[in-house]
Order: structure tokens, then sequence, then C-alpha cells
């Protein structure tokens, strides 16, 4: 069976002060109908810009110069804005963005913006178009959609809006669900519910879902796939249980320790030293290299890229073997 | 409720509901700066509007026998050096200055928000072209620029439509596009356009709709602007031709008798006034309502 959704040596080419970086640089994955993957990495690692490039919508100071997404076998054109209205294949996708206020059209009414895609890109008829944004916003967890129809975004709560923000992306009866970042701006009990909201959808309607975030702790929750994100490269992918509990790169480990863990308290956060670096001034060799522990010459040297690791597992990394070394020590010593 | 609500519908009813906002309505009701402004405006338009009515005499008739004379039950507000009556005049005036006012704005309006808006979603060379043109346009001392096209194009109303057709639509054209550029790099924007709807329902449905506020209220005092340069030219003797009643050329010929009959000239002064204060504030009041939250 062929992936849905292909993401090919994709890199986004970002302007500042005349200067252009890579500010996505390579980044490949494939995922099957209904798989789910998750992006993480810390703000700035090129996470977004991964999701707006697959989405076709890279802000004007960007640029893709190289790479392709293809879905259901069809290449897409890289800007949805030249793609032509309603382009078929692109239609299979949608986006939720992370600030859900800043994402909805303040003068009208959710209703209408939820109604839209249905009689405008998908040819229903106005009642046909109503009724189905109604069962989208009872879909999404709204009560009373019918007159919550008629609200304007400011009206809502946060956690609402967002949930409109999901039914306006599923409006287009999407087969893939590009979220970035869509719980980062909620608070934890509101997270859980559209985390769960998230789950149901892809179980009920075999969505297939790219969620991007910073927090690890939301991951498990919802996907099977994890990759990690390090100054615009994936430096480490694979099966999100096998990530978290073994990380092979020691920046997904850096990240582990620097989590809250609520169940052993007595385990203190360790924070990775030193900075995200400027993209413009990249370290040589592994990007990593600067802020490692277990940095030897040889990564200051050498480039290394994603292999493999284990069965389906794959780390950007010279020294996982040592990671995984210490890992053993600890779970049997 | 229907029995598909979820478990999670169910949490989800403990979250609290921001507060409604007010409709326009209400909102327009307590701004107190747009009650006042619509009321003056609202006043001023009616007592235009019914001058065949209210007016009394017609606004050219000449009462030769009572010239210069002084307010009187015949004349609530005395006569002209012709024996006009100048309630009568002031009202028929204030029926062309508004209709020029208006009408001089509608087209600049249109025409400048609509070259805004496709110069700042699409950018590129059209932008760059009209932006330039824009420049050149404003570069020009903006009565100077009036008066010459008046000149050129031939006095009266059709001169001054096209000479405002001509000169102002750059500043629609100029705030319009810097909202579209501040609009199109949005969230919902760029949701609008992924989700695959058309150029043109981006623009018409996302937005227009929330930069033609700014447009809105500029005009508001626009008209202000072209009642004053109508006025003003008027006041040259390139408006408004004799014998039409217009505020800018009563107070031109009651100037020359400023000494004797200060009225002549005061009263369409005020009315003037009045108007660019009731417009003004029908603006401001406008802005205040109209702003998205």
């Amino acid at each position: 069976m062929t992936p849905l959704l292909e993401v090919e040596g994709l890199v986004v080419e970002m302007r500042r002060h005349r200067v252009a970086f890579r500010a996505v640089d390579d980044v490949s994955f494939a995922l099957e109908r209904g798989g789910a993957l998750a992006i993480v990495g810390e703000s700035g690692c090129g996470k977004s810009l991964t999701l707006r490039a697959i989405m076709g919508l890279l802000p004007s100071t960007g640029r893709l110069s190289s790479g392709r997404v293809v879905v259901d076998g069809v290449t897409l054109p890289a800007d949805a804005r030249s793609r032509g209205r309603g382009h078929r294949q692109h239609r299979r996708m949608s986006i939720v963005f992370q600030d859900a206020l800043s994402a909805l059209n303040p003068v009208a009414t959710v209703g209408n913006q939820i109604a839209e895609a249905p009689r405008h890109v998908l040819g229903l008829g106005r009642n046909a178009s109503k009724a189905r944004a109604v069962e989208l916003l009872r879909l999404v967890g709204i009560p009373d959609p019918e007159r919550r129809y008629h609200a304007y975004p400011h009206e809502l709560s946060g956690g609402t809006r967002q949930r409109v923000m999901i039914a306006i992306a599923l409006s287009s009866d999407p087969a893939i669900l590009l979220c970035d970042e869509p719980t980062t701006a909620l608070d934890v009990t509101i997270q859980t519910q559209i985390l769960a909201l998230l789950a149901d959808l892809r179980s009920e309607r075999g969505l297939t879902l790219v969620f991007v975030t910073h927090d690890l702790g939301v991951v498990s929750q919802v996907a099977e796939h994890v990759a990690v994100m390090y100054t615009g490269r994936l430096v480490e992918t694979g099966p999100t249980v096998e990530v978290l509990a073994a990380p092979k790169h020691p920046y997904t480990s850096g990240l582990l320790a620097a989590a809250l863990d609520v169940d052993s308290p007595e385990h203190e956060p360790i924070a990775i030293p030193g900075s995200l670096p400027d993209p413009l001034w990249l370290a040589s060799g592994c990007r990593f290299q600067p802020r490692c522990q277990l940095a030897t010459p040889e990564c200051v040297t050498i480039d290394v890229r994603l292999q493999r690791v284990g069965p389906g597992h794959e780390a950007a990394c010279l020294h996982s073997d040592v990671l995984a070394a210490s890992q053993g020590a600890g779970c049997h010593g | 409720m229907s029995a598909a609500v979820t478990p999670l519908a169910r949490l989800l009813e403990t979250e609290h509901e921001v507060t409604r906002r007010p409709s326009l309505g209400s909102r327009a009701l307590h701004s107190p700066t747009f009650m006042a402004g619509a009321t003056l405006t609202a006043t001023i338009v009616a007592l235009a509007l019914l001058a065949p009515v209210i007016g009394r005499y017609s606004p050219v008739s000449q009462d030769l026998l009572h010239i210069l004379a002084g307010p009187s039950r015949a004349h609530w507000l005395g006569t002209d050096e012709l024996g006009r009556d100048i309630w009568s005049r002031l009202l028929y005036a204030g029926r062309t200055d508004l209709q020029v006012g208006v009408l001089a704005v509608l087209f600049p309006f249109c025409f400048g928000v609509f070259v805004g808006t496709v110069c700042g979603y699409f950018g590129g060379w059209i932008d760059t072209v009209v932006m330039r043109v824009v420049d050149i346009v404003l570069a020009f001392p903006f009565y100077v620029l009036i008066i010459a096209l008046v000149f050129v194009v031939g006095v009266g109303t059709h001169g001054i439509y096209i000479a405002f057709g001509l000169t102002d639509w750059v500043i629609y054209a100029r705030t319009t596009r810097s909202g579209t550029m501040v609009a199109r790099s949005l969230d919902w924007v760029a949701a609008a356009e992924g989700g695959g709807l058309s150029r043109t329902r981006v623009l018409w449905r996302h937005v227009l709709p929330n930069t033609i506020t700014q447009a809105i209220v500029y005009a508001m005092s626009d008209i202000v602007l072209v009642i004053l340069a109508v006025v003003t030219l008027g006041y040259l003797g390139l408006g408004i031709q004799p014998p039409a009643p217009d505020w800018g050329s009563m107070i031109s010929d009651g100037q020359n008798f400023i000494q004797t009959n200060q009225w002549l000239a005061a009263i369409p002064g005020m009315a003037v006034v009045l108007t660019g204060v009731g417009l003004s504030l029908l603006g401001d009041g406008l802005a205040d309502i109209l702003r998205p939250e």
C-alpha cells in the first residue's frame, strides 16, 4: 500500500536581511492512511514551517527551494495560492493553527466560516452546507450547535474556538489533518479534551494526522510515530513508544530530561546546556554538537544524517550506541 | 439536546462562555460620539432634503423691493443683495453641496478600495506601478491639483466629479493596500486559501470586510473635505455656477457686504462648519463601533 502522504527532501529557504538560510533542511517522511506523526522540537526549529510548506502556505519571506509533497501519488504544486480553485489533491489536506482567535475571521459568524468550504469548494447547496456546518459543530463537541452557528469568534472561549477551527478544517472533508500546535494556547484540561477529540476523529473517520508540538507530554497521546526536529532537520524518527523510552539521539534524551515528570517528583528537570543556535551560524559537523555532552572530535567534522538504529527507528548521531549502552545500564542497574 | 452528545460535550458545558458583545445597534446607541454625529448629520440632511417644503421661496426668486433685508417674518434669515431669501438658499445650497460631496467621494472610494485590495493582495509589478502613481498624485499640493484639473475639464459639478475622481482614490488605495497586506499574512486568510477557496472569494469574504472599515471611516471625513473644496472652488468662482445655490458662492457673494451685513457670509459659513463637525463625529463614532473585536 502506497503511503497517503509523502514528504520528500523538503527544503525551505527563508530570507532575513537579504541573507537566505535553510529553515527547513531536507525533511522527509511518509504516512499511511490513518497514521499519525508528531513533529517535536523547540520553538524556531522549523516545525511549523514544515507544515506550512506541506500545505503550500509559506510566508512571503520563505520559498520551497527543493523537495516535493505527494498526496495519494500526486505531486502538489508548491504554492497553494497558485494551485487553483479546489485543486483536487490539495483539498484532501486541512490545517489547524495554534492561535484559533487569529485563525478565525472576526467579522463572520463561525457557522458561515464552517459552511463556506462545503458550499464553495464541495459545491453543496445552501441548506445542505448549513446542515453540514451544524453537524460538524456537533461532531467537534460543541453543545447547542444550532445556536452557536450564529456566534462570532470573539464570543467563544478559547477551547470552543479551537474546536471551531477543527470543524472548519474538517469542513472540506480532508483525508489529512495538519495540526500546528493546536493545544499550546489552551489550559491543560481543555488540551486533554482537544487531544481526545483528535483521537476520536482518527478512529472514527480514518483521518491521517500530522501534529506539530513542542510538548513531549502530548506526543504519546496523539501519535504512534514521532519525528524530533532540530535546526530545520529531523534528528530522530521512530515509533513513539520506543523513541520516548530509549532515545537514540542526545537531543531527544535532553528534551526528555528537561521535561517535568509528575509521576516521579524527585526527578529534577535538567535543561539542555546552551540555546537554539542562530540559523545563520550553525556549527560545523553535527548541528547539536556544541550543546552535546557526548560530543567527540568526529562530531565537528562529520555532518551526520539519519541512519537506522532499530526497526523503523532512525537517528542522526554518531554515538547512538553510547546512548543505548547508558540506557541499558540505567534500566538494569 | 440531541442524543449525539458525547461525554466530551458534557464536560464542555462547564467551560465558561465569554460574554456576548453588544450588537452593532446597541453599541451605536451607547457611543455618544456616534449619536451626536448621526443626529447632527441627519438633521442637516433632513433639512436639505425638505428644502422644497420648508424653504418657503424658490432659491432664485428675487424680491427686489427687499434687498439686504434683516431677519423678518417674511424672510427668516433676511435677504441677499438680489432680494433672494437666505433661508431658502441655505437649504437648497445644502442639497447641492451634500449631493456633490457624497457623489464625488463615491467613485474614489470604490475605485481606491478595489485598487488597494488588488495591489495589497497580489503585490508584484502592478503594485509597484500603481503605488508610484499614488506617490506622484500625493506629491502635488491637493488644492493646486484640484483647481488645475477643474480648470482643464471645466467648471461646475461635472468638473468637480472628474477632478476628485482622478485624485482622491489614491488615499483609499493606499490605506486599503496596507490593511490588505496585513490581512493576507493572517492565519484565517491562510486557512481560507489553504481550504481551496477561490481568490475572489478569499478577498471578498475574508479580506475586504476586515479592511473596508478604515476606508468607510475615512470617507466620512473625506465628504467634509470635498464639501470644503467645493465651497473653496465656489468662492473662487470655479465651483457650482450661479444662480444655483451653493454655500461657497453664498460666502463669496456675502463677502462684499461683510462690514454692513455680516450674516450674508456668516450663515452659510456656519452651515459648512456644522456639516463638517457632524460628519467628523459620525466618522469617529463609526470607527469606534465598527472596529472588530
